[in-house]
């Protein structure tokens, strides 16, 4: 089941973030915090951009995400600030 | 649709044009793109000459320049650091902007990747703001069409009011018609007298075009200094940028957000895409990014690379040590002696001719050339990218990102250029750590001189244990200097380029860029160090210092006291710590002393080589460190690591001395 079930004027139950996405699944960022916007903008990595986790680096290293046709090494500490929704469901 | 810029805005661009026509000097290109791209390929291609740009900003402060004929017209092409936007940089350094309005570009030539252009346009849309004439090569088109992409570039051109031009530069296919574009549209640029028949047509909404052109009159007006932008300022007041252009640097934060979205729209309106069976090349990255088999290939690649390096090396090395000693070596000792008939210095002379360029060629040709060919190729086929990935988290243990793997496996090389290639990171604090680890990284004259102390006598278990006893005091050093450090590692993303086929012509010109650069700074170094050797040994101020070092090296390390010298000399010359101490023990114990064996027990010859690997670093690597970070750091650092080799090596003494 979707943890993207719409509650009342949709609000949601539970934001996923890159770090919790399982492996595989398309999806779509939905939102980058304000201070990140720049910085990870220059990589793709903004609001509406599709994307797939494909890999974790070995010892619980960075994720490996698909945006595009490139690849991106994502630091575990940035998958955590960034929320995601997988690309099938609607707000 | 908008306008971004209004007639006052544009008005100073005439001038900025009569002064480019007066000056008559061909026109000035810049190639901008983000890394990876393959602008130094296009740059390499026109120019006929490699030059080596990194893939972060920095590294080429201010560009490669090479004067090139196309088509018979001149231009100068100027090769820039790849950026990812306008307003990169790093702590250190100038933000990317900068650095090409210091190149004053006539034109721009923006380099994207064909396959992946809606990441690669925000920085054409930036350069397209800034005001100049933009020509855009639509690069790795044949990756492209591998991945199913193909582009339309007719409506592509149309959007951008640009020429845009399909090229594969690995080729030379459309980089020679796209720059011969950029100068087409330099020189029609000139001849208009600076205008533009309209001002571009932007795609931006209009609360955005509002503000830039509001800052746009700010800039061309008399009252720019209130509340903007001193360097950009100047740039518009020399005429290097039109107001519109810095307007449109100022209000980049604003801006940003707007280009990846009008890039999505635009590229989805010029892509066309067809499915196709994924790449060989993207099924290979993902198995050596996995865990299994990843580590394993890794371990494998590294440890192949090293074995490659001293394998080559050691047989050129012996190679050329003969043919010096047999061809070189007597017709200069006496054409030396006949120059300078005084022996106090002549002496010294031959030191540095002599044995400091034997030394050069022994070490600098056949290890540091090898080892930039096996860097080479790992660079140009993707994988140390891999690599950074799958090390990520072994280096944020001593606060760095994976991809401080880079420096860090060319520091086995020479310590020299892998100081300068810590520019890549992006806080000073990461450079600081990363040059620490660099300095205790023994480079291959290092490692040569463990090898031959301890393989032929102790055997290849002790020779290993070395090495393993300088990796784990790196390590446990790394980690300590990173909870003293002040501040904390910075999480970054990396893009991983995709693995590719090394080009011979481009492995072998970016390996000899590297070694010649490596020649022109370490080699004079040598020379001299080798002279003030020679100058030392010739007037006897040896046996004083010997004497003076008597207390560490006999007392707490344990060595005969003729060790001192060679350690503390080495660091003019490291690869001279044996040479040179076997020259001494001679001199003092007599002929039987030729070999370690006979006055150095195994243990001691096991704290000799710990300690040489350790210790202060040469005179090149403080040199390079000077030059990076001042003479603070560069003493902290030095001292730092002496003290932690005589620590090493006190406690090894007493394990095994």
């Amino acid at each position: 089941m979707s943890l993207w079930l719409a509650r009342g004027q949709g609000h949601l139950l539970y934001e996923m973030t890159l770090l919790e996405a399982a492996i595989g699944v398309p999806l779509v960022l939905e939102r980058v915090p304000e201070q990140e916007v720049v910085r990870l903008g220059v990589h793709g990595l903004c609001a509406g951009r599709a994307l797939t986790v494909e890999q974790d680096a070995p010892l619980r290293g960075p994720r490996l995400v698909r945006v595009g046709s490139r690849r991106l090494s994502v630091p575990r500490s940035i998958a955590a600030l960034l929320i995601v929704r997988p690309a099938g469901d609607v707000r | 649709m908008t306008v971004l810029a209004d007639r006052a805005a544009w008005e100073s661009t005439k001038s900025l044009g009569r002064q480019a026509v007066a000056l008559d000097r061909p026109p000035v290109i810049a190639l901008v793109g983000r890394p990876n791209v393959g602008k130094s390929t296009f740059f390499a291609d026109v120019s006929g000459q490699f030059a080596e740009t990194s893939n972060a900003p920095g590294t080429t402060v201010s560009g490669h320049r090479r004067e090139v004929v196309v088509k018979g017209r001149r231009a100068v092409l100027v090769d820039l650091p790849g950026t990812l936007s306008m307003t990169d940089q790093n702590e250190s350094l100038a933000p990317f902007w900068q650095l090409l309005l210091a190149a004053k570009p006539d034109a721009i030539l923006s380099v994207v990747d064909a396959g992946d252009l809606a990441r690669h346009l925000p920085l054409v849309l930036a350069c397209r703001d800034l005001g100049l004439p933009l020509v855009v090569g639509a690069n790795l088109a044949d990756e492209a069409a591998a991945h199913g992409v193909e582009l339309d570039l007719g409506r592509l051109s149309q959007l951008l009011v640009a020429p845009v031009v399909r090229c594969v530069g690995r080729r030379g296919e459309g980089t020679k018609q796209a720059v011969a574009a950029a100068i087409d549209r330099a020189t029609a640029f000139r001849e208009s007298g600076g205008t533009r028949r309209t001002a571009p047509a932007t795609p931006y909404p209009p609360l955005i075009v509002a503000r830039v052109n509001s800052l746009a009159r700010s800039f061309a007006g008399a009252d720019a200094a209130a509340d903007t932008d001193t360097i950009l300022r100047g740039a518009v007041a020399a005429h290097v940028l039109p107001p519109v252009g810095a307007a449109s640097i100022a209000a980049s934060t604003a801006l940003e957000p707007e280009r990846w979205d009008v890039a999505a729209r635009w590229a989805h309106q010029v892509e066309r895409r067809e499915s196709v069976r994924e790449p060989a090349a993207d099924r290979l990255a993902r198995v050596v990014t996995s865990p299994w088999p990843g580590l394993l290939l890794f371990a494998v690649i590294t440890v192949a690379a090293l074995l490659i390096t001293a394998t080559l090396g050691t047989w050129l090395a012996s190679l050329m040590a003969a043919a010096w000693s047999t061809y070189v070596s007597p017709p200069m000792t006496s054409i030396v002696q006949t120059l300078i008939p005084v022996p106090a210095l002549s002496g010294p002379a031959l030191w540095a001719l002599d044995s400091g360029l034997l030394a050069m060629l022994s070490v600098g040709i056949p290890f540091v050339l090898v080892f930039y060919v096996v860097l080479a190729v790992l660079e140009d086929s993707g994988y140390l990218a891999t690599a950074a990935v799958l090390t990520d988290r072994i280096f944020n243990a001593v606060g760095l990102p994976g991809r401080a793997v880079i420096p860090v496996f060319a520091a086995t090389g020479c310590n020299v250029p892998a100081i300068y290639a810590t520019r890549v990171f992006d806080t000073r604090r990461e450079r600081l750590l990363a040059s620490f680890l660099i300095v205790l990284t023994p480079c291959s004259a290092r490692s040569a001189v463990v090898v031959a102390a301890l393989a032929p006598f102790a055997g290849p278990v002790a020779t290993l244990a070395a090495f393993g006893v300088v990796l784990g005091v790196t390590v446990v050093a790394g980690t300590a200097a990173n909870a003293l450090v002040p501040g904390r590692q910075s999480p970054s993303v990396l893009e991983l380029p995709p693995l590719r086929m090394p080009i011979c012509r481009e492995v072998a010109a970016k390996s000899w860029f590297r070694f010649r650069s490596f020649v022109r700074t370490a080699a004079p170094l040598m020379l001299a160090g080798s002279f003030l050797l020679g100058l030392a040994y010739e007037s006897g101020a040896i046996t004083p210092i010997e004497r003076l070092l008597s207390p560490v090296t006999a007392g707490l390390l344990g060595l005969p006291p003729v060790t001192g010298v060679a350690i503390v000399l080495a660091f003019l010359r490291k690869e001279l710590a044996l040479q040179l101490l076997l020259v001494l023990a001679v001199g003092e114990l007599g002929p039987a002393a030729a070999s370690l064996g006979t006055f150095m027990t195994h243990g001691q010859l096991f704290v000799y080589a710990v300690i040489t690997a350790l210790s202060i670093p040469c005179i090149a690597s403080v040199a390079s460190l000077v030059d990076e970070f001042g003479w603070k750091p560069t003493l902290a650092i030095a001292g730092s690591v002496l003290g932690l080799a005589l620590a090493v090596g006190t406690v090894l003494a007493h394990i095994v001395g």
